[in-house]
Formats: C-alpha cells, structure tokens, sequence
C-alpha cells in the first residue's frame, strides 16, 4: 500500500511539473506592473471640478517682450468659467495595476503664440511626444518633474520638431526661460486611467473594473499673482502652489459612480 | 607433519582474522598459503582504486554539476529573451518577411526550378569535356605549329605537317563552336534561375537585420551547448608575498561555479514585494522555477515583505561597471587586474567544496568576506578615500571613526596629522560654567541626543575633579570678546537668517533635526545640536563667536558668516531663546573646586583618560596617545582577543540581535576554540559597552560612546577593514603619485570643514539642499537656490580665481540665500583645497594666463547669438538684463571660468552640471545643432565659440576682492588673530602672472574647439 501511495506521488509530481513547463512557455512577456485585461462590467466614474467664480483670478497673462509674435496678452488658463466650472485639471486613479488598455494617441507640444499648446496633456510613459516651434521667435523647452530639471533644449525658429521622451510618472512643467509667462504641463502616466477635464469642469473615467480606489484631483497654479517692479509695470509672474485632492471611492461592477470636486 | 595435530581444524576460518593467524601460526611454514591474503589485499586494493577515482571525478568536482545546471538554465534563459526579442518585432513585418522567403523557397523548390537545376549541372558536364577537348586540340595544334615552324627553318619537308596543321584548325574551329553554343544555353538557363537566387538571397538579408538581434541570441544559445564543462580561472600576477618575501601569482577559480557575474542576462537578481502574486510572476517570468535558483526571505515587523533573492551562481554581480569592469575583473593578466578574492576573501585555488572555496576553514587565513563586511576590502587600496561609491557601510564607519575621534587615543595610519576632534578647553571657563562642564562630563547624551562626546562613566568625586582641573588650567586664557553684544535682537527675523545665512547647513535646532542614530560629523550634525545652547553659553561669548569665531578658538571650523550687527543679534536673541537642562543629571556640582589636591586628582585622571587626545589642554600639548594601535586589528585571531567574563550566550546574542534588524555579522568557521568567540562578537560587544570586557583584576579605560546599531555596525566593518594588507605595484590607488595625495588630503579637508554640507563634490555631499528643496517646494527649478555641484570646479575656474574667491568668497549666483561662509583658511589649507579640485581633473597646480586678443569676427558674430539667444532673460551683465536675476553676471566670466570649459558648457550644459538651469541651445536630442541656420554658416561649433569670444570681450579685468574675514566695529579689514587673513589679501593682490606669460594664439580649427588645451604656465612655488 505504502510503495503505491509514493508511487502515485511521484507520478502525480511528475504531472504536475509537466503541466507547468507548458503554462511557462505560453506566458506572456512580463514587462511593465499595469496589465491589459478585457473589462467587464466596467463602471464609469463621472463628475464635475468647480470652484468660486468670484476669487481673485486675474483674467489675462501679459506678456513682456517679443509682443509681435507673441501678442500683448494671453486669457488665463487658470481661471474658472463664469459658472465656476474648471476646465484642464487632471482627473485619475492612483496605483490601478489592471484594465483597459491605452486609446492610441499620438502627442505633440507646440510653440505657438508663446503658449504651450496644449496647456495640460496627459502622455503614456514611454511615448515621444513631438515638440515644435511654430512662433518666429526663439522657444526654449525646459522640462522639470519636482523641480529638478530633465530637459532643457533651445529651439529656435524654423528649427525642426522634435522627439522626446519622459520616463518617470507624474507631472511635468515646461517652462521657457526666454518667455517666463509660459507654462505647460505634461503628466506621464502608466495607465490609461486618467483624464483632463473639459470646458465645462466635467470629466469620465470609462471601464474602471470593480475595486477601491483612490482617486487624485491636480489643478495646476489657478493663483497667479503678478510681479511688479519698480515703476509699477508687470515684471513677471509668481505662481500659486499646485492644489492636489484625493478622495477614496469604491466601484461596483457596472455602477457608474459620481465624484463632484469643489475647489477653495 | 606437524599436519597430524589432531586438534587443529582443517582449514583456518579466513573470515576472523585473530583465529586465522593462530591456527596458520600452527602450519609449517613451506605449507602456508597466501592466496587468501593476496586474493583480499587486492579486492581491497581495486576498490580503494576505484573510490579514489569516483571522488575525484564525483565528489570532489561539485563545480560539474553546478556547470551543467548553469548551461541548462542559461538556454532557458536565452530561449525566453528570443522569444521577447521575435515578440518586438512587428507582425505584419514578421508575416510579410515569411512570406517572401516562403513563396521563393517554394519557386526554388518547384518541379521546373529543379528540372532547371539538373540542366545546368548536365551542361556544364559537357561543356567541361568540350573544353576539355578544345584545349587538348589547341595544344596539339601549337605543337604542329611549332615544329612545322622548325622545319621551315632547317628547309625540310613540310607537306605533312602543314597538311596535319590545318586538319587541326579546322577541327578547333569545330570546338569552339561546340563550347560557344553550350556557353550560350548555360547563359540562356542560368537566367532563368538567378533572379530567383538573387531575391532570396536579399530577402534573407532583410531577415538577418531585421532578426539581428534574435540570431545573435541563438548565436549565444550556440555557445552555451558548446562551452566546455572545464575549471575557469583569473591569473594575478605577482600578486601576493610568499613568506620568503617573494612575489607569487594568486589564482582565483571562483568563476568556475559563479558564471554569471558578469553576464547581463542575470540582470533581475531581487524583488522587494508585499504582494506574493507579484514575487510568484516574477520568478515564474524570469524562469527560476528551481528552489536552488533563489530563496524567499521575509522582513518588515510584521513580516509582510517578501524579498525574493537569486542564488549568487545565477545573478549579475551588483553595479557591474564599477565592481567588475572598474576593476578589470576577468580580464587577462596584467596590472590592475584583479580577481574574486580581492575584495571578497576566500580560498580562490579551491574548488573541492563550498566551505574550502571560501576559506572557511581553520587554517585559511582569509576567510569570504560575507554581507557587508566585503566593503572592509575596499580601503585596502583606496585608503584615501572619504566617501566610497557603492559602499554605504565602510563610508559611514570609516566617518565615525574620523568624527568620534577614535585617533585621539589609537594611532592609525593616515591620521598623523590630524588634529583633536573636539574643542579646545584652553578659554572653556569664557563660554560656559563649571557646573555644566560637570554635567556634560557626568552624561554628555543626556545633553543632546547627537553628542558625540563619549561617558567616560566617572564617579561624582571623579567629574568634580576633572572639572577643577579643568576650570583651572583655563584660568590663564587670554580671550576678550572683540564684538559687543549691544543687547536686542528679533528672534523671529534670526530664524530666517539662520536658515538663510546658511546656518541651517551645519547645525541643528528646531525643525532641523538630525539623526541620532547615525552621528557622521555632516551636514547639520556637523556642528553642535543649539536646542539647548541659551543654558550652555553667554549672550557676550554667542555674539563675539557668530561675528568672530576666531577670536575664541584660532583653529575653529566654525566659519565667519560676514554677519551684521544686527543679523548677530537676531541670530543671538533665537538661539539664545533655546534652553534646556542635562536630561540625565543626578548630582550637581557642589563645593570649593579650588583645592589644590582636587585639581591635581582632576590632572591625574585627564592624563590617565587621554582627554588631550581630542581637546586641546593648557599644558598637556605634547601628550602621547594612551591606546593600542588598531592598523592590524582587523586580523586578529580570536584568541588574541580578551573576553573577560562573558560567556557565549550573550555573544550569540549579538549575533542574534544584528540578524534581526537585516544587518548580519560575518560568517566565520564552526570551529571557534570557544563557542561564539570570535572576532565580529568582540568588536560588536566592544562598540556597544566600551567596558564589557572588563574584570576585577583587568579595569579597562575606554570610554562608552554609547552607539547605535548602525554606527556598531558601520564602525565594525571599518575595523575589519584594518588588515595591513599588502598592496602590490600596479593596484589601487597609486598613493605615492602627488594627484593622489592631494585628492587624499582633499577629500579629508572637505570632510572636515563640511563643506560637504552645502556642496555635492564628488558621489556625495550638498545635504542642505534637503532643506533647501523643502523651502523653494513647488518652485519647477529647484537647482537654482541650492549651493551648486563642485564636482568640475577644477575643471572650472581659472587658479587665480578660485586662489582669490577661498580667501574671501563673493556671491556668483543670484538665487542662492545660503553665504559661501569666509573660513579664514590659512595658505596651506587653500592650498590643499586648490590642489584638490585641481586634482580631480589632474590638473596640476600653476598660475596661468587666460588672456588672448579677441577675435573681432567672431566677437561680432558672437554678440549676433548673444541677442538672438536671448542671454540676458537669466544672466545679467553688469546693471542689464534679468530682473531679477537668476543667473550669475557674464562680466565676471572672464577671470572667472576658462574658455576650454565655457565652450564645453555652452555645448552641453547637462553633460557638465547634471540638472543645471542652463539651456542646450546647441544640443538637440542627443548632438550639436545650429541655433540659428544663418550666422557662421549655421556651424554650431563655430557658433558656440563665437558666443564664448563675445562673453570674453565683454567681461572685467579684475576678480572681485576677497571679502573680509568679519566687520568688527565699523572697521571692514578686521585682522585675524593669526595675522592669516592679511597674508590671504596679500596673495590675492599678486602681480597678474599674465605679464609673465607668453600670449597664446587665438584658436584656429573648428576641431579644437571641444578638445582640451594646454595652457603653458609657470608653477607658483
């Protein structure tokens, strides 16, 4: 009796370790934490980033120099609508390890009219982004992530667009140094689970599979204050602090879910 | 016979011997058979044979098998990086390059292509045969023709021949038309195949470059079955001493079993992972399926982390490029080139088992290195070195050991010369009182959790005495207070300028706490902790120290900060704000403290702890140091160690203890002559109480520096690393060679000025800018504000410059709050510091000319850039351009910074200053491009060397003069007490060595714009 249990042992590990060799071969490449699986019951999460219209929000960024190209001012991409609903903040769920996969996107920053256009994007790490300058003026690129510099390129006009890449997560300013009111910014994310809201403050996040997450609100320096220097003309301008909010939500399979964000 | 014995059995039982010996003892001599004996002997014989053949082919050859498993889990490995690499590849490009091989293997393979084939081959057998036969005719026809040629000349017949001869043409012609026709049908045949060849043969080129990297895996693949399973060795040669004193080569076999170190492949060797999953996915996708791939560890206090580590035959050696190709690891032999045993200890010859392998064995002296303590090995060469890359734990220990002063008392090779880590007491009575001296004497932890002034565990009679004699021999101090405190001072207003003066880099107070479990002398632990200063010293002595700090101690590190009145007396009224009292006092000072008798107890036991061997004491100046050496005691033996009284439970205990908190002691041999006794539980006991060790009959003097798991540790490792080891010709650091000494004495002297603090210099330093990030937080250029890296200072500035901006330091860049402090340093320390960042770029020390004419062309086009770049939205240049500034004044470029290092800047500022404000505006996604496609012909170089001639047109002739030491009532050339600060203004007004020089001529080629040039100068010694 004892010979034939051992013996049904080894047979049965001699199964098992053949199976597995075989499930082995079939793996996938394992590469980055985030997994694309085929959602089910995917659940939208939907809501609206709103704000007091009334604050102090200047309207216009002046500009300071090269105003032919440049013209003398630009409307503040901070400030609210007369409803206070905000558009361009970024909406997403941190640490999300599994769901749908990226809509294919090709991204691009343009120097055009001394702005960075667009204002805020959101690009998928390990995507070039295409930087241009279509201004007759000299742009230079200069990309920080916590305020130590990862790129910093001049681009004079007429030069060629080019190709660039970010490989950390998280926001990215692009400032020029030549134009100090320009502002952009870039955040690089790993999962498709983030999104910008639009020109009326409102945003969705599509097939968010079943879970608890935590959902991150960024609005970028919706206080500027302007510089003034001695004879009372503008000199620069001094940024607010980013405002970011987190709020813990649950998704239930196939229960769209609504997070309305109010800002100070 | 003697065979008539009746009682003597037939035959003697074979099988025991005692019985077959007696009976055959019996049995005449001639009659004794010794076939048994031989017949046994032999069987006794072969088997011996065949086990010694068996072990050595078997048992003592283990590395065979660890070979063949390698082989098998590197193909493995190998089989899934193909795969990864033909998964990259697009699979329309995969499908469509199929299919063009495919459909022309196919027309090869079709039933014309073949018939085709067999034509050709058929033709080109008879055009071979009538080739063959032409040229056979053509000879016969030359032959005729020749003799047909003599006969015309000797006039004999030549009927016959001539007739012979024209057959003979006649039947060549007929072949030529032969091989003619069959040359055409293999031309006309051939056509119809080539192309056919000709498209495969491209279509499978395509497939090669496109599959490079896949077919150069298989190519490795390739290798891995071939290689041989045979020992591999490093060869050292005249490596280590015989003990004849004899240079001998060291061979390391060590490569034999750990074939993976230095083999990309095993790149993935740990996961750190909460989630178990996650640890499982990453085995099973690296393929460790075995158990003697990896083990699973688990830590955290609650065990919840899963560490997941790969068995070191399988895994890439940690940071390859600086271990092993730094260290021309597996190279063939020569100097330099060193192998496992080096840095890891260990019997490298020895391949017959694990434990002779890495020595631990009782009579192999070198035993493996295991954990950490492999960092003990690096000072062996590098004994000059501060800061160890890669090396956390020999980095911090040998600092300890430095700021604990250990030196004070033992003598240690590289110290000689440096002076007592603490205060001098010479004018202690002007700063404090006795009855704090007596406490901090009695319990300096109790003061301030990051003191590093040892308890010497004194009796309240015993500090009593001490602090008389102390008291007393300060009675003589000639101190008086040089600056006033005038009262008043805003403790708010102090604050911000102690942060923003730069205090904050050196010490702590409020919210800048350091760290009490590692107490490195750096960043703000480097000067004392002010939590509690307002109960230690005076208003009078705080305001006079933080104008003057020479005044009160001539050699103090405390530099000037160039205070104000006011500052001083804001910086006075905030510090003095923070009081406190010894956590710990259980007695107070009481009674006369001047009795004679007392005092003289006090000097006896200040001589008999050594205290002068860190303070400065009147009368004790020339003392000698009251301990043992420690330059050998990394290899003593454990029976050269005293245990005292204590017993191997509390010694397993230490072990026990620093494998819980993941920070193991070395492993050792098993046969210790007592259990537990060795030397890694003798230090570790010996860190953790200075006087444990200690009996009724043998007292012990060293004081208690009451140290952290961290600091025992990092101090043990160390200690380890004190072998006295031999260092052969061609290794290490080349410590005779004078760059070496002066980057040694350098890296000591910004050790021990901390300038590290402030500064990142080489691999580490700039601790303020912690601080400094947290204040500017939010602001996207965060290198702006923080002191800047000094790593290519030497490369930099122009010597005279940096001579000039040592003695008395002026502000360079806008944005920085922090002052580069005035140190007051002598000639010989700037010296030191010069030589050192010169060194790093090993340049050596001399006064060069960096004037030339300007070249007016490109000066010109230069200013055209200038503009256009728009230069002036950050720098400033004298009173125009960015308000405010962020970027230093361009007038002082041009005795500040040399123009081989301004062209290489404006190339590729990252390159240079990693994280630098400066824009590219030449560098574009990886090489240089033009920043405008007109001026100078849109030639970047000449570009970037055309602005560099206009910033050099434009600047000033003078360097900035030295700032002064400190401004004492109004008078602005306050003279240091040691007269230095005149001699430092006198250096700094030396002739303009430019004079002297022959002027060099302006640069030509474009090719010399990035190449470094070679100044001529004269020394300035």
């Amino acid at each position: 009796m004892k010979t034939l249990s051992i013996f049904g042992i080894i047979f049965l590990c001699f199964l098992t370790s053949a199976c597995g060799k075989k499930q082995q071969e079939e793996e996938a490449v394992y590469s980055s934490s985030y997994k694309v699986i085929p959602v089910k019951d995917g659940a939208t999460i939907r809501g609206k980033v709103k704000t007091d219209p009334s604050g102090n929000f200047l309207s216009v960024i002046e500009t300071q120099k090269d105003q032919d190209v440049c013209g003398k001012s630009h409307p503040n991409p901070g400030k609210p609508n007369s409803d206070g609903a905000l558009p361009n903040c970024i909406v997403g769920i941190e640490h999300i390890t599994e769901g749908k996969d990226f809509a294919k996107h090709e991204y691009a920053l343009d120097q055009r009219g001394c702005d960075f256009q667009p204002h805020v994007q959101i690009a998928r790490i390990g995507s070039p982004i295409v930087v241009s300058n279509s201004d007759k003026a000299l742009h230079n690129y200069h990309i920080t992530r916590n305020g130590e510099t990862l790129i910093n390129e001049a681009q004079p006009e007429g030069a060629p667009a080019r190709e660039v890449e970010l490989k950390q997560k998280g926001l990215h300013v692009v400032t020029c140094d030549v134009h100090p009111w320009m502002r952009g910014y870039i955040w690089m994310a790993d999962h498709p689970y983030y999104t910008l809201t639009d020109a009326s403050g409102a945003f969705a996040l599509s097939d968010v599979p079943p879970g608890k997450y935590k959902l991150t609100l960024w609005r970028d320096s919706w206080s500027a204050e302007e510089v003034k220097n001695a004879k009372g003309v503008i000199d620069s301008y001094k940024w607010g602090k980013d405002i970011v909010k987190e709020q813990e939500i649950t998704v239930e399979a196939g229960k769209d879910v609504v997070v309305d964000f109010t800002l100070p | 016979m003697a065979n008539t014995n009746p009682n003597m059995p037939k035959k003697a039982p074979w099988w025991n011997p005692a019985k077959y010996f007696a009976v055959r003892k019996n049995i005449p001599i001639e009659q004794r058979s010794y076939t048994k004996i031989y017949g046994i002997l032999a069987i006794l014989l072969f088997s011996f044979t065949v086990w010694a053949v068996l072990d050595e082919v078997m048992t003592r050859r283990p590395w065979k098998d660890i070979q063949a498993d390698f082989k098998e889990f590197k193909s493995t490995r190998l089989n899934l990086e193909i795969k990864k690499e033909k998964a990259k590849i697009d699979p329309t490009v995969r499908k469509e390059l199929k299919k063009r091989l495919s459909d022309l293997e196919k027309q090869m393979q079709s039933e014309s292509y073949k018939k085709t084939l067999d034509d050709i081959d058929d033709l080109e057998k008879k055009l071979y045969v009538a080739k063959r036969d032409y040229t056979f005719t053509k000879s016969t026809d030359d032959e005729t023709y020749s003799i047909l040629d003599k006969k015309k000349t000797e006039h004999a017949d030549t009927t016959s021949t001539g007739h012979e001869l024209r057959k003979l043409d006649a039947e060549m012609a007929q072949e030529k038309a032969i091989v003619d026709n069959l040359l055409h049908q293999d031309t006309v045949l051939k056509s119809r195949i080539l192309p056919i060849q000709k498209a495969y043969k491209e279509a499978q080129r395509v497939n090669d470059s496109v599959y490079a990297n896949v077919i150069a895996l298989q190519r490795k693949l390739e290798a891995v079955d071939k290689m041989p399973i045979a020992v591999k060795q490093t060869m050292l040669v005249n490596y280590e001493k015989t003990n004849f004193n004899n240079l001998k080569m060291r061979i390391d076999r060590c490569e034999t079993c750990h074939l993976s170190y230095a083999d990309p492949l095993f790149k993935n060797d740990t996961l750190v992972s909460t989630d178990k999953g996650e640890i499982k996915a990453w085995l099973k996708a690296n393929k460790y399926n075995d158990e003697e791939h990896y083990t699973i560890k688990k830590l955290g206090a609650n065990k919840d982390t899963t560490v997941a580590v790969v068995s070191a035959l399988f895994r890439l050696h940690p940071n390859v490029d600086l271990f092993i190709k730094g260290h021309k690891i597996g190279e063939p032999p020569g100097a330099g080139v060193l192998g496992c045993t080096s840095c890891h200890g260990g019997q490298g010859p020895s391949i017959v088992s694990s434990e002779f392998a890495h020595g631990f064995q009782e009579h192999w002296a070198e035993p493996l290195l295991t954990g950490h303590y492999v960092e003990a090995s690096c000072q062996n060469c590098h004994s000059g070195k501060m800061d160890f890359e890669g090396a956390k734990w020999i980095t911090m220990g040998k600092k300890l050991f430095t700021d604990f002063g250990c030196y004070g008392c033992h003598s240690m090779p590289g110290y000689e010369d440096v002076p007592g880590q603490a205060p001098s007491l010479v004018s202690v009575t002007k700063k404090v009182t006795p009855e704090w001296i007596y406490q901090w004497i009695k319990n300096p932890r109790g003061w301030g959790k990051t003191s590093r002034m040892p308890n010497f565990m004194l009796s309240d009679d015993e500090a009593k005495a001490v602090t008389a004699f102390i008291v007393d021999q300060s009675k003589n101090s000639g101190y008086t207070a040089l600056a006033h405190y005038g009262g008043g001072g805003d403790a708010a207003r102090g604050k911000e300028t102690f942060f923003d003066a730069g205090c904050v880099a050196c010490h702590a107070i409020d919210d800048y706490k350091g760290d009490p479990n590692v107490r490195v002398k750096e960043g703000n632990l480097f000067g004392s902790n002010l939590n509690k200063e307002g109960s230690k010293v005076t208003k009078e002595w705080l305001f006079d120290w933080l104008k003057n700090p020479k005044n009160y101690l001539k050699h103090s590190r405390m530099p000037s900060l160039r205070l104000t009145d006011e500052e001083a007396a804001d910086l006075t009224a905030y510090i003095m704000g923070h009081t406190g009292v010894n956590d710990d006092a259980k007695s107070s000072l009481t009674g006369d403290i001047t009795d004679t008798k007392l005092i003289k107890q006090g000097e006896s036991l200040v001589r008999s702890y050594g205290c002068f061997g860190c303070h400065e004491i009147n009368g004790m100046e020339k003392e000698a140091k009251v301990s043992v050496a420690l330059n050998t005691f990394g290899k003593k033996t454990p029976g050269e160690l005293f245990f005292g009284n204590v017993d191997g439970k509390t010694l397993e205990g230490f072990r026990d203890h620093f494998k819980k908190i993941g920070l193991p002691l070395g492993e050792i041999e098993e046969s210790a002559i007592h259990e537990n006794e060795d030397w890694y539980t003798w230090t570790v006991g010996k860190m953790r109480n200075s006087r444990i060790y200690a009996t009724e009959r043998i007292p012990q003097k060293m004081p208690n520096f009451q140290m952290s798991d961290q600091e025992t540790f990092a101090l043990t490792v160390f200690l380890r690393s004190q072998t006295g080891a031999f260092v052969p010709a061609g290794y290490g650091d080349p410590a005779k060679e004078p760059v070496q000494q002066a980057l040694d004495r350098g890296r000591m002297f910004v050790h021990w000025n901390n300038c590290v603090g402030c500064h990142k210099i080489e691999s580490a330093g700039g601790y303020v800018a912690k601080y400094i990030n947290e204040k500017f937080a939010g602001n996207e250029n965060l290198a702006y504000f923080a002191p800047p890296f000094l790593g290519p200072e030497g490369d930099r500035v122009q010597e005279q410059w940096l001579h000039q901006f040592l003695s008395g330091p002026f502000k360079i860049r806008p944005l920085v709050k922090l002052r580069m402090p005035t140190y007051g340093f002598s000639d010989a320390e700037i010296g030191t510091a010069t030589n050192y960042f010169l060194g790093m770029h090993r340049r050596p020390f001399v006064m060069t000319s960096y004037d030339y004419p300007v070249n007016q062309t490109l000066a010109s086009n230069g200013k055209l850039l200038f503009d256009k770049l728009k230069c002036l939205s950050c720098h400033t240049m004298g009173g125009a351009g960015a308000n405010p500034a962020k970027s230093p004044d361009l007038e002082n470029t041009k005795k500040r910074l040399r123009p081989e290092w301004i062209t290489q800047w404006l190339a590729h500022p990252d390159a240079m200053m990693p994280g630098t404000p400066m824009t590219g505006f030449w560098w574009s996604s990886g090489h240089l491009a033009p920043a405008d496609p007109e001026i100078l012909g849109g030639d970047p170089m000449m570009q970037i060397k055309a602005v560099a001639e206009y910033v050099h047109s434009i600047g000033k002739d003078v360097i900035p003069s030295p700032t002064p030491y400190a401004i004492i009532n109004g008078s602005d050339k306050y003279i240091l007490p040691n007269g230095d600060y005149e001699a430092a203004l006198a250096r700094a007004e030396m002739p303009n060595a430019s004079m002297l020089l022959p002027k060099p001529a302006p640069l030509k080629k474009q090719s010399e714009l990035l190449t470094t040039k070679k100044s001529k100068g004269i020394s300035m010694r």
